[in-house]
């Protein structure tokens, strides 16, 4: 999970290849993705410590809004955590909060199971 | 003990699927039919609803649109099995799934609600190539980009 000494670069890149690339986040490499964990971790903004600003901290949607309840027959609300790909898009770039991501993958799943979100979709 | 005081039942909602092609009488008549099961065992459905003939993810039962369903009830654990087998027993019911909503409902103080139903919300996809990624990051840049500083 520590991987502290390397990463940065290859987070931008890969950020980059999410919103621009083919394929979402898959497209943006297996490479990359192990440093970008361990470099970034669960601590999401966490500030400096190796004197590079994160900018804003990442919150979770649904601890922001209380008000909001993970529903696996809403279609649109899960499409937000799904790659083009119909893979469920990680906690480290979605931001949401450990429990949260719980909910929201088990909500995708069950979803899938009654055919309201893909399990596999389209082909590169 | 709880009887004592009040009958603490569970609630659940089964998600059915139904052929595209069913006709509405039969959707009733599924309907009925499952509302006696539930009450044959004890429990009572809160609603049914129709959520429309929708697109599905993935083809089921070799056809890409299928009427969804969606009941909620309150009953006993016994009961799901019960239901889900007579769901399996329908030839025009392709999926189903139930999910436990609550637990330790009160019986007598759920109310029944009237059956809905739904337009289908006829969801916008477009085909693949169409869909720029543009409209992805509108979404998404808040969150993801302010890291990529460097």
């Amino acid at each position: 999970m520590a991987r502290p000494d390397s990463g940065g670069k290859t987070f931008g890149g890969g950020g980059k290849s999410f919103g621009g690339g083919g394929g979402g986040y898959g497209g943006g490499g297996r490479g990359g993705d192990r440093e970008e964990r361990g470099e970034h971790g669960d601590r999401g903004g966490e500030e400096g410590g190796r004197g590079r600003g994160f900018g804003r901290r990442k919150v979770c949607r649904f601890c922001a809004d209380k008000a909001l309840k993970v529903d696996y027959k809403d279609q649109q609300a899960l499409k937000y955590f799904l790659t083009e790909r119909g893979k469920i898009i990680p906690r480290r770039i979605s931001g949401n909060c450990a429990k949260h991501q719980r909910e929201i993958a088990t909500a995708v799943k069950r979803a899938r199971m009654v055919a309201i979100l893909p399990y596999t979709a389209g082909t590169p | 003990m709880a009887e004592a005081t009040k009958r603490l039942v569970r609630e659940y909602e089964t998600i059915y699927l139904l052929k595209a092609d069913t006709p509405d009488d039969q959707v009733e008549e599924i309907k009925e039919r499952l509302r006696g099961v539930v009450n044959r065992e004890g429990g009572k459905v809160i609603r049914f609803t129709n959520q429309g003939k929708r697109k599905t993810a993935f083809p089921v039962a070799k056809n890409g649109r299928a009427l969804f369903m969606q009941c909620l009830y309150v009953g006993k654990p016994g009961l799901v099995a019960e239901f889900e087998r007579n769901l399996r027993m329908l030839d025009l019911v392709t999926k189903f799934q139930s999910v436990k909503i609550a637990e330790d409902v009160d019986f007598d103080a759920r109310q029944v609600e009237a059956d809905v139903k739904i337009q289908p919300v006829e969801d916008e996809v477009k085909p693949r190539e169409e869909r720029t990624f543009g409209e992805r990051d509108e979404g998404f840049e808040p969150e993801t980009f302010e890291r990529g500083e460097e």
